[in-house]
Order: structure tokens, then sequence, then C-alpha cells
């Protein structure tokens, strides 16, 4: 029995260190990725309500928040990790659609974005 | 007094390895999502795939974010998100220290509840205004050109 606690504890302890303490970082499937934008490249934030001026495509939906052990998650810190991954897909803009603020269940923002490529 | 600490310790660990995923266990690893419009009929593509035409019931993988496309030819093209977010059954495995559980759910998606439940789409005509100027020409004013459309002249403002 004893062992199996001890097996029990080096599994959780082997989760907790596997476990990325940074934002995580999640793509809907089917996006599209185009060429990589620079890592300078000024990636424009628009919120839900603006409307898009031009003609542009949705490559995909950026999710960015809790890894489950993630210690820096404000605003910022999750509003650049989703701008970080939209420059990785090669969009132009993001969108926000939804923000969820730190609550009982995560002590981090949640952010959700619409990557946007313009034509 | 050795006896009933095995006891509770062995009852314990039973129960934290039924509570494994408890979330997938209770509600499964996928959602189904209520897509309509207004008109009906019209093409919906969930993640760049083809799903159907409205009304339909779309079912989505609980893990992922989606982003739902609703098209008719004649209207504008709506884009709909579906995003997941923690499931209340996340509570069974953390009351009941069912880490692994936690973990298992996570990975299968069973962790999350996808919102909104029911998508409907109210698609507006491409076309937003019509008048007739005096010299009889039609005047059709539309928010998205066709790409297939070419420029053959610039209207001047009579001011």
């Amino acid at each position: 029995m004893i062992r199996s606690l001890i097996l029990y504890f080096l599994v959780l302890t082997s989760l907790l260190f596997l476990c990325s303490c940074g934002v995580a970082v999640s793509l809907s499937p089917g996006t599209i990725p185009r060429t990589p934008k620079p890592s300078d490249y000024a990636i424009k934030v628009y919120q839900k309500t603006d409307t898009i001026q031009g003609k542009y495509t949705t490559i995909g939906l950026i999710g960015a928040g809790d890894s489950g052990f993630t210690l820096s998650c404000s605003y910022e810190t999750v509003l650049n990790k989703t701008i970080e991954k939209a420059r990785e897909i090669g969009a132009d803009a993001i969108q926000i659609v939804k923000v969820d603020s730190p609550n009982i269940i995560s002590s981090c923002y949640e952010i959700k974005a619409l990557a946007i490529a313009f034509e | 007094m050795k006896y009933s600490s095995l006891h509770l310790i062995l009852s314990l660990a039973i129960a934290s390895v039924l509570l494994w995923g408890c979330a997938t266990i209770m509600h499964g690893t996928s959602q189904k999502i209520g897509i309509s419009s207004s008109p009906t009929g019209a093409k919906v593509s969930v993640d760049n795939i083809a799903y159907g035409n409205t009304p339909l019931f779309a079912d989505l993988k609980r893990g992922d974010d989606h982003i739902v496309t609703i098209e008719l030819e004649g209207f504008q093209k709506v884009q709909l998100t579906v995003t997941k977010s923690a499931s209340g059954w996340v509570w069974g495995n953390i009351i009941f220290g069912g880490i692994i559980g936690l973990a298992v759910d996570a990975i299968t998606g069973g962790l999350y509840d996808l919102s909104p439940e029911q998508l409907n789409a109210e698609l507006k005509k491409q076309s937003i205004g019509a008048t007739i100027k005096k010299d009889g020409i039609y005047l059709v004013t539309v928010l998205h050109p066709e790409p297939s459309w070419k420029k053959i002249s610039v209207l001047k403002s009579e001011n």
C-alpha cells in the first residue's frame, strides 16, 4: 500500500514538473498558417465591437490562458502571448472575441482572439 | 486501528481511481451545438470544414475553440466563435483529489464546456441600398463587392 502511495506521489510530482509554468496558447483546428511575421511586426489589435476595414481572411482562433500551473498571467502577459502566436501563424491583426477575468477556478486572464490576415 | 487506517487509505485510493477523468465520464469529449440561421439553408463550415446546411446540430470537440462560418448566396457571410471554458465537473476531480483525473480530463477535453450552446445567425442581404437616379441609372450599394467585378468608372459627387 505504501508503495502505491509513493507511486501516486511520484506521478503527481512528475505531472507538476511536466506542466509548463507559462501561459498556454492554443489554436483552433483548421487554422491555415501563413508565412510567420518578424518578431517586430506590429500586430493590430481590434476589440470585439470594432469594425475591421478592408478585405481580410480569418485564419484561426487563438486561445491564451492558464496552463494549470501558470504563475504570470496578467491581461498584458496573456495578450502579448496571443500577439506572439498571431505573428507565428502569419496574421496581420487579431480581434479579441472573449476575455475571461481571473475566477475561482483560475487566477489567470484568458483571451480568445481571431487571427486575421489582410488581403 | 491499523486495519481501519489501511481500509481508509484503500477506500480513498479506489475512489480516486474511480473518479479519474470525472468530466470525461460524465459528459464525454464532444458537445452538440445547435446552429441555425435566418433564412435557413445556409452553408455551415466549422474550422474550415463543410458541415451541412442550417438548421443542424454539430458535434464539436470540447477540447478546442471553434470558428463557425455561415454562408448563403446573396447574403453577408457570418463568422461566429464557439469557445471552451472549464466545466463544473472539474470540481469532481478537485474535491476528491483526482489530480490525475484532472489531467485526463484536460487531455481528452472533457474538462471543458463549449459556449454558446446555440448559434443563430441573422443573415443580412449584401445589397444595402438601391435608389433610382433622375437619368434612370440604378445605384446599388454593396458592402462586399465580388472579387470578379471590374472597376469601370468612378462616380463623382454633384455637390
